[in-house]
């Protein structure tokens, strides 16, 4: 056991009494899955986060990393939070550099303080996980988080550029840089993509930016049926240049944008120069036409905004303290039909009510079931998961109660190639204490 | 024991797949780059069960094994450093699977780039990296480098295009990391695995993913009087929303040896061209090119050519990627150099480039993706006279010491290998070294897989 009074006016010392927290009211206000931290330590900078690692590892400290908290219910059920790292103070743009389409941010820094800053230079950060204003930097590349701009944009192997992150060793690293290109080395900077925090902790990132596209319009075609509604996207030859985003959204969903969307309807976002977009929404207006939809309609401006912050947010409508799951589904594209209906009847069976949509361009399929008996819980997670594993995917939680999480790992069964992973996180982290218990395996 | 193990491989793989003469052990005894040393012998399996086979035999025996694809590498990362097995693909050429539907292929590490390229180009369909030594270089080879190409700045380089890897590691397991699906939960090794030069394990199956063909494409050609102005009008271009698939400059150098080798018509009295490609749906190419023309005029171009025809536009291509051919007509040696800067700072660095050409007394001509900042700068010079080898590695010092201080890095596509692993201390101080001698450490504890690259050799010996 960790002795918390050492470690308390250890890390005073370190950081400043006023950025370090015992008080239960503080502590008890960041619980893990129920977990309430031993302390909330809230370093400045690099530097002090690499001397807190030192000195966690020597008094063997569990440090548990947090940005602004969305993505906290991630994960298993952590072994220890002696130390509940507190990132916000890290919360700078550090660098915009326009000329070369780049931004850096402190790991702490909300999404929001980079949209603007870019926006304003005509440009654009293509990054829009659920919340996304509200997210931080480094807790999005750690959770591996994305939007539906997943498409169009690449994901974060294709955004992320380069990585500063104090190792579980307590070294402060930097990897990558500012470069499209960059291959000196191990590429240690995406190793921290997905990775919770197990590795190191990040401290500043740097993203790829894209301009500002002259024209962006949405083509909403709602139809009977969800099959039709992807029908329709396959008439598209994905990914194509100018097809930013397209999802398929179940049949619970409804979206209230200036008219109510209500069901199994595909969205599909296209920008770029003015003539190829025009060429772009004629096209998909005629695909869906003759597939007889219940509505068509074009949406730009403020509109073509207001609905895709709102699919974008439809897993923001999880209540992370709720009795429901949040799940994260993939497979081939050409599968994802399949499973879409095959998770919705599922959910059905077991009486449970299965909000699901897709980024249908990728193969990745959310669900959120907002309530439900544990053991149907558990065991609709089970099938859910062996239906994703059938079409060669993987299904993870994103969000589940403790108890559930209990008896099904939230990231489900080890990969082939766990085995590296468990020897290069014993590489990088020797002591295990980044963010133990977690991850896959239980890294 | 240790000289026994020659016979143990061959009754490993077989008749006809293990080399050990004298002159066949010299063909495999450098790549496309400078270093040279000989293996103890060449092995060429032809699955990954043959692969395992040798990696069990080399751990057992403590005997070194470096990958090799075809040899195109420009870093010496297939020269067998410290002897031991080199273990070339080429046997394992096969393209395992195509899944049209999800675009996706399985393919062996040996297998040609270009081949993989014509296989999809028949379906309409492209593999985005295709370095200028697509018609030898292997799928294997580019997994190892991270290789680029021309078409990076829109599409980027091989670790985004690699869905997933089959490898057989140190301690001869076989796993499969990644795969079609995005996204499986936990590290991404497959981006590490990217890029690692062979040194964490044995790439023998890459899942490559490719995408459509755009509807159409153009290629320009725009001549501009300074290098100023040409990387301006690189800016404007992407400024202005243009991503062009493809955006190269040449300097005049370049454009003078080019010309003479190939007689394609590139404006000799130039001290800048662009070779743009643009494409996308046929609808909207026009805008695109119009967007460009605009930017090219407003910086002064002084030649402004569209390909009329696919002909033409191959012929421009052939200009580009023939270049290294072409400087083989001006000295018997070429150092092709790879550093990567941020794009406002490209301009700066070339001029940079020509003071250090005139302080080392050499001819350096220049050839970069501009889009995406990646520097070429050829050194030529005949390795013949030592005293012009030294000053060639010392303009390479400071020419990638002027990258890393405009904030950019040492090698862009071309891997770091034997060439340059002294100069990782430039980017890198001891705990980024650290770290990642703990990850080759974590993954290949005997340091058997291609030992002696990457890592510069620790301070004082030892």
């Amino acid at each position: 056991m960790v002795n918390q009074d050492i470690l308390a006016q250890r890390l005073a010392h370190l950081l400043g009494a006023e950025h370090v927290f015992s008080d239960l009211e503080t502590r008890a206000r960041i619980k893990i899955d129920g977990i309430i931290p031993g302390l909330v330590a809230r370093p400045r900078d690099a530097s002090q986060i690499s001397e807190l690692v030192a000195l966690a590892r020597e008094l063997k400290a569990a440090i548990v990393p947090k940005g602004r908290g969305n993505a906290l219910q991630l994960g298993r059920t952590p072994s220890r939070v002696d130390i509940l790292l507190d990132l916000s103070l890290l919360d700078r743009v550090v660098e915009h550099d326009q000329g070369n389409l780049t931004i850096t941010c402190q790991a702490g820094a909300p999404l929001s303080s980079a949209y603007d800053q870019v926006e304003a230079a005509g440009q654009i950060l293509p990054l829009d996980p659920p919340s996304a204003p509200n997210r931080s930097f480094g807790g999005v590349v750690a959770s591996a988080s994305v939007g539906p701009s997943r498409l169009g944009y690449g994901s974060l192997r294709d955004l992320l550029f380069g990585v500063r992150a104090v190792l579980g060793t307590g070294k402060a690293v930097r990897f990558g840089g500012k470069v499209i290109k960059d291959v000196a080395g191990f590429n240690l900077a995406r190793m921290f993509i997905g990775s919770l925090g197990t590795l190191g902790i990040i401290t500043e990132l740097t993203l790829r930016l894209y301009v500002r596209p002259q024209v962006r319009q949405t083509v909403v075609a709602c139809f009977d049926e969800l099959e039709t509604a992807a029908q329709a996207l396959s008439q598209f030859p994905l990914p194509c240049s100018g097809v930013v985003a397209a999802e398929i959204l179940g049949s619970r969903i409804k979206l209230k944008v200036s008219q109510l969307y209500n069901g199994n309807c595909l969205a599909l976002a296209f920008a770029g120069l003015e003539r190829d977009v025009q060429e772009l929404v004629r096209r998909a207006k005629d695909v869906c036409a003759r597939l007889k939809p219940r509505e068509i309609v074009v949406l730009a401006g403020e509109q073509d905004r207001e609905l895709w912050v709102a699919i974008r947010d439809l897993a923001s409508g999880y209540r992370a303290d709720g009795e429901g799951l949040l799940l994260r589904a993939t497979c081939l594209v050409s599968q994802q039909t399949k499973l879409l209906m095959a998770l919705e009847d599922l959910a059905y069976e077991y009486g449970l009510s299965l909000t699901i949509w897709a980024h249908a361009g990728c193969g990745i399929i959310y669900g959120m079931v907002e309530d439900g008996r544990m053991a149907e819980l558990i065991r609709f997670t089970a099938q859910a998961r062996s239906l994703a594993h059938s079409q060669g995917g993987s299904l993870v939680l994103e969000s589940a109660p403790p108890a559930v999480k209990k008896e099904i790992c939230p990231w489900g069964p080890v990969s082939p190639g766990f085995q590296l992973m468990a020897r290069i996180k014993a590489g990088l982290d020797p002591s295990g204490i980044m963010n133990p218990g977690r991850f896959l395996g239980g890294i | 024991m240790r000289k026994d193990w020659k016979k143990k491989l061959a009754g490993l793989i077989g008749p006809g797949g293990v080399l050990t003469s004298p002159f066949s052990l010299s063909s495999y005894s450098y790549d496309a780059g400078l270093d040279v040393m000989k293996p103890e012998a060449v092995v060429f399996p032809r699955s990954t069960e043959d692969v395992v086979a040798v990696v069990k035999l080399a751990a057992s025996e403590g005997i070194p094994i470096t990958p090799r694809g075809a040899g195109t590498g420009l870093s010496g990362g297939a020269v067998p450093s410290q002897g031991g097995i080199v273990l070339s693909f080429s046997r394992m050429n096969r393209v395992l699977q195509v899944d049209w539907a999800n675009r996706f292929a399985v393919v062996q590490a040996g297998l040609v780039n270009i081949e993989l390229q014509n296989l999809l180009r028949q379906k309409g369909y492209f593999y985005a990296p295709d370095p200028s030594s697509e018609q030898a270089c292997t799928l294997g080879g580019n997994v190892g480098e991270n290789a680029g190409g021309p078409h990076c700045f829109k599409y980027g380089y091989t670790v985004n295009h690699v869905l997933g890897l089959k490898l057989v590691t140190a301690q001869a397991e076989v796993v499969d990391v990644g795969g079609p699906c995005p996204d499986p939960p936990g590290y991404d090794l497959t981006s590490l695995l990217v890029g690692s030069e062979g040194m964490l394990g044995l790439v023998t199956e890459v899942t490559v993913r490719f995408i459509p063909k755009p509807e159409s494409a153009r290629t320009m050609l725009a001549a501009f009087t300074t290098i100023r102005a040409a990387a301006a009008a690189v800016a404007d271009i992407i400024g202005a929303g243009v991503i062009p698939a493809s955006l190269e400059m040449m300097d005049k150098v370049m454009i003078q040896a080019v010309e003479a080798s190939t007689q394609v018509g590139l404006p000799s009295h130039a001290e800048a061209v662009l070779i743009i490609e643009i494409d996308g749906l046929g609808a909207g190419l026009d805008q695109q090119q119009a967007l460009v023309e605009e930017a090219c005029r407003k910086h002064g171009v002084k030649k402004l050519e569209i390909a009329r025809d696919e002909k033409a536009a191959e012929r421009l291509w052939a200009a580009r990627k023939g270049a290294g051919a072409a400087v083989g007509r001006i000295a018997p040696n070429q150092i092709t150099q790879d550093g990567s800067v941020p794009l406002p700072k490209l301009p700066e660095l070339l001029e940079e480039i020509a003071k250090l050409a005139k302080r080392h007394n050499l001819l350096i001509g220049n050839v970069m993706h501009a889009g995406d900042g990646n520097l070429h700068p050829i050194m030529i010079f005949d390795g013949r006279d030592q005293e012009q080898v030294g000053r060639v590695r010392a303009a390479s010092w400071d020419i990638l010491r002027a990258c890393v201080a405009a904030g950019g890095t040492i090698s862009g596509e071309h891997g770091i290998g034997l060439e340059k692993k002294e100069y990782m201390s430039l980017l890198f101080g001891p705990a980024e070294i650290e770290a990642m001698k703990a990850v080759k450490q974590a993954l290949d504890p005997a340091n058997i897989l291609n030992p002696g690259k990457v890592f510069p050799a620790p301070v004082g010996g030892a």
